[in-house]
């Protein structure tokens, strides 16, 4: 019995928010919407619950690795270390400006990322030389849009050439508008059926368990 | 001809290592010469101007979201700065927010450099409130009040003694809602926020994510939108026209090394496509 | 769980009973100011019609399955290849990669991933081959290493689970692109998934996969990111066929007359937007002083898409 309220409990809870959502949104008054605004404020602390689990899932993983000595297990003592030492000094002086913890962040991490982000100009230009190829019909269509509007984005080429801004601009509002709305209903009707399934306990992947 | 062929052949499998290198001399040659380029301001970027001008005659203050950290940095910092002057220019008053944590210090750092610019003081000119957490039920939230999610502001200062503060309690309370982000965040506002509580909404972004804002642009659920460092480069030239800015600033500077980079993915894609069809040819 | 019998009926106006009882008093006794007292908020009746119209032909669509009348559908590319990319990777003896996205679990299209993750991990058990899965959200990563779990149980291989085959990484997203990119080259993956919510460093993911040689499959809702994955991916999944290919994969009735349902649903917008053009171009040659105006005012605005 205990077994079987463990396992269909999560689907109540699931079916009676879900559902408790979908209401509220049709019903602006107090009675309904007091308690959604009690709900929106829970969900703030329990976002630093979430962190607590990351940290556990990141140590977890190294720790196992630094034990059983896996391949590589140099780099996740210095995983390990490098969170210790933020999380050490982030408590000891403080996360304000001007502190190491501060610091580490601007001067460390921020230039570490920059540089993934600027890689994208590389890898946009070696995935564009690779597919951009007439090899069909339709990818002569993209590859001559794709041209059109690359040449519209240089000022130089913009201002020179006549109407290429205009092709550009019809390019993207017209055509490209268009294929992405039918794309955004699609995927908006996929999400409510998503979301129905999810409600009315169709769905189980999520919360199956052992062979359940 | 053979000659040529074989050269196809290898062109066709070129080690994108050759494509990185080429990449990276044109975004560094503008660095070292002096090319300067201009842009013209698009159909968009003029929206966003008439749609915050408006704001800015009414009595209202504007709610600024920033929310873009280091990594785009370089794409995204010219756009709020030329935003900032634009609001402040006009002696308009401001609160300011933020979703992303590695935000916060960059806009303690513009808001100074502004109110040393335009002698403000804070509290009756700008506001800044900080981080909040949990994007979406604040973004929804905000529409019915600013005090369930903000009790402070960045400084400490509960938001009953600021007097910018005092007659804000809702998104009904501001003339317009900017947010300048680098990532999906303008999408949530139009989705949890936009469509529910219905007020003006402008956004800036990077040019990867612009693309998707135009099916918005024309429902009017957005009412204009600075798309990119070319976006910047454009609110730029507007401002200069309109005696707001003295000079171009850095997204313009940024052109040249845009330009460049385009011109040599352009080149590729025509080295490409030529290799491609002779070695077709040779296929046969 | 559809069946409703007198039990559940009871028990289910029982608990919205409480609920109401409930949230009336919550709502007494906090000041609610600026809330309103309005009942029904008019303005989302378009939506509120729209709703009920998909409910009506999903509840149909899931009676019609579970009596098992064969539904079709059409294929989907990608998803046929499911068990060929699987396949690849056991040829070659090296793992497979699945990242379940950068969405949170609120995401249906997290959920959707994860089902489709469900199958893949269960097909590669079977075939002796592992499927790393890098985590962004700490809150998706257990659930994924739950999934994947069940899946190799479900394959009667449930010793073979690794659980570090599902870490969690980091929710900096070039952060988890580094990592999962080095995880590709380290572990040197035969076939990538890519299949959720994307941002910007979409491309550094799969332009690493393409540049290792892997077969990819690609999917995402995030529009911006497709072109990217079309041009790195072997191939891809185009928004909703995301949602279909997870409710396809589990191939019990139930599952494919949720996707006959949308299907429907679509054939009846693709009509009211035809009547909404119809409409506002009569409006536009006629002027606006027809009969009916106001019926085509809204289809007009019915079919631009204000509801969605």
């Amino acid at each position: 019995m205990r077994d079987r309220i463990a396992y269909r409990l999560p689907y109540a809870v699931m079916a009676v928010l879900g559902l408790f959502m979908l209401v509220q949104y049709y019903i602006p008054h107090q009675v309904v919407q007091a308690p959604r605004q009690m709900m929106l404020q829970w969900k703030q602390p329990l976002n630093g619950f979430i962190i607590l689990l990351a940290i556990v899932g990141i140590a977890t993983v190294h720790v196992r690795k630094i034990y059983r000595q896996e391949r590589r297990w140099g780099y996740s003592i210095i995983t390990l270390g490098a969170m210790a030492a933020m999380i050490f000094v982030g408590f000891a002086y403080g996360v304000q400006e001007g502190t190491i913890f501060s610091d580490w962040f601007k001067y460390l991490i921020s230039p570490i990322e920059a540089t993934m982000f600027s890689l994208l100009a590389f890898y946009v230009a070696s995935a564009a030389f690779r597919a951009f190829r007439a090899r069909s019909a339709s990818a002569a269509i993209l590859l001559v849009s794709a041209t059109v509007v690359m040449l519209a984005l240089i000022p130089a080429v913009s201002q020179n050439i006549p109407l290429i801004s205009e092709i550009s601009a019809f390019i993207l509002k017209y055509p490209n508008t268009a294929a992405k709305r039918a794309i955004l209903i699609g995927v908006s009707l996929g999400a409510i059926s998503v979301a129905l399934k999810t409600i009315i306990g169709i769905d189980r992947t999520l919360l199956e368990r052992d062979g359940k | 001809m053979n000659y040529l062929r074989t050269a196809a052949a290898k062109l066709v499998g070129l080690d994108r290592r050759v494509v990185f290198i080429a990449v990276f001399v044109a975004v560094a040659i503008p660095f070292f010469l002096p090319v300067h380029f201009t842009a013209v301001p698009e159909e968009e970027t003029i929206q966003f101007d008439n749609a915050l001008v408006q704001a800015l005659q009414s009595e209202k203050p504007i709610l600024v979201d920033v929310d873009f950290g280091p990594q785009t940095m370089a794409e995204m910092e010219p756009m709020l700065l030329a935003l900032l002057h634009r609001i402040f220019q006009s002696g308009h008053k401001a609160i300011f927010l933020t979703f992303m944590t590695e935000a916060t210090s960059p806009i303690r750092n513009y808001l100074a450099e502004m109110e040393s610019i335009y002698d403000l003081e804070y509290g009756r000119d700008y506001v800044f409130l900080g981080y909040a957490s949990a994007y979406a039920y604040t973004m929804y939230g905000l529409g019915n009040s600013f005090s369930a999610y903000f009790h402070r502001d960045d400084r400490g200062t509960p938001l009953d003694r600021l007097p910018l503060m005092k007659n804000v309690n809702s998104l009904r309370d501001v003339s317009v809602v900017i947010n300048i982000a680098s990532n999906a965040f303008p999408r949530f506002w139009i989705q949890y926020s936009v469509t529910p509580h219905g007020f003006d909404f402008l956004a800036g972004t990077t040019a990867v994510g612009a693309t998707e804002y135009y099916p918005y642009l024309q429902t009017g659920q957005l009412k204009g939108l600075l798309a990119g460092g070319r976006g910047a480069a454009e609110y730029e030239t507007l401002l200069v026209e309109k005696g707001i800015l003295k000079g171009p600033g850095d997204a313009t500077a940024g052109l040249g090394a845009q330009s460049l980079a385009l011109f040599t993915i352009l080149g590729f894609i025509l080295i490409g496509n030529v290799a491609y069809f002779l070695n077709r040819g040779k296929a046969r | 769980m559809l069946s409703l019998n007198q039990n559940r009926f009871f028990l289910a106006v029982a608990v919205t009973l409480l609920m109401f009882m409930g949230s009336t008093v919550y709502a007494a006794s906090v000041q609610a100011d600026g809330m309103s007292a309005e009942w029904f908020d008019t303005s989302r009746i378009t939506h509120l019609i729209a709703l009920l119209v998909f409910s009506g032909l999903f509840f149909y669509f899931v009676w019609r399955g579970k009596k098992g009348r064969p539904l079709h559908i059409r294929p989907i590319d990608a998803m046929d290849l499911l068990g060929d990319a699987v396949g690849r990777a056991a040829e070659m003896g090296t793992p497979m990669l699945y990242a379940p996205g950068l969405g949170s679990l609120t995401d249906p299209v997290t959920v959707a991933s994860l089902n489709i993750l469900s199958k893949v991990a269960e097909k590669g058990a079977r075939l002796h081959t592992r499927t790393l899965v890098p985590n962004y959200g700490p809150l998706t990563w257990p659930v994924a290493q739950e999934v994947v779990r069940q899946a190799y149980t479900r394959a009667g291989k449930s010793r073979e689970f690794n659980p570090d085959d599902v870490p969690y990484l980091t929710s900096r997203s070039f952060t988890y692109a580094a990592a999962t990119a080095g995880m590709m080259q380290r572990e040197k993956t035969a076939t990538n998934f890519f299949i959720g919510h994307f941002y910007s460093e979409s491309l550094i993911l799969t332009e690493n996969g393409a540049a290792s040689g892997a077969f990819q499959i690609g999917g995402t809702d995030a529009v911006e990111q497709l072109p990217f994955f079309i041009t790195t991916c072997d191939k891809v999944m185009i928004g909703e066929e995301i949602f279909a290919a997870s409710a396809l994969v589990v191939d019990d009735p139930v599952s494919r007359s949720v996707v006959k349902a949308s299907d429907w649903f679509k054939v009846i917008l693709l009509a009211l937007f035809a009547i909404g053009l119809i409409a506002a171009l009569l409006e536009a040659i006629l002027g606006p002083q027809l009969p009916g105006d106001a019926t085509i005012q809204w289809l007009t605005a019915f079919s631009r898409g204000d509801w969605l």
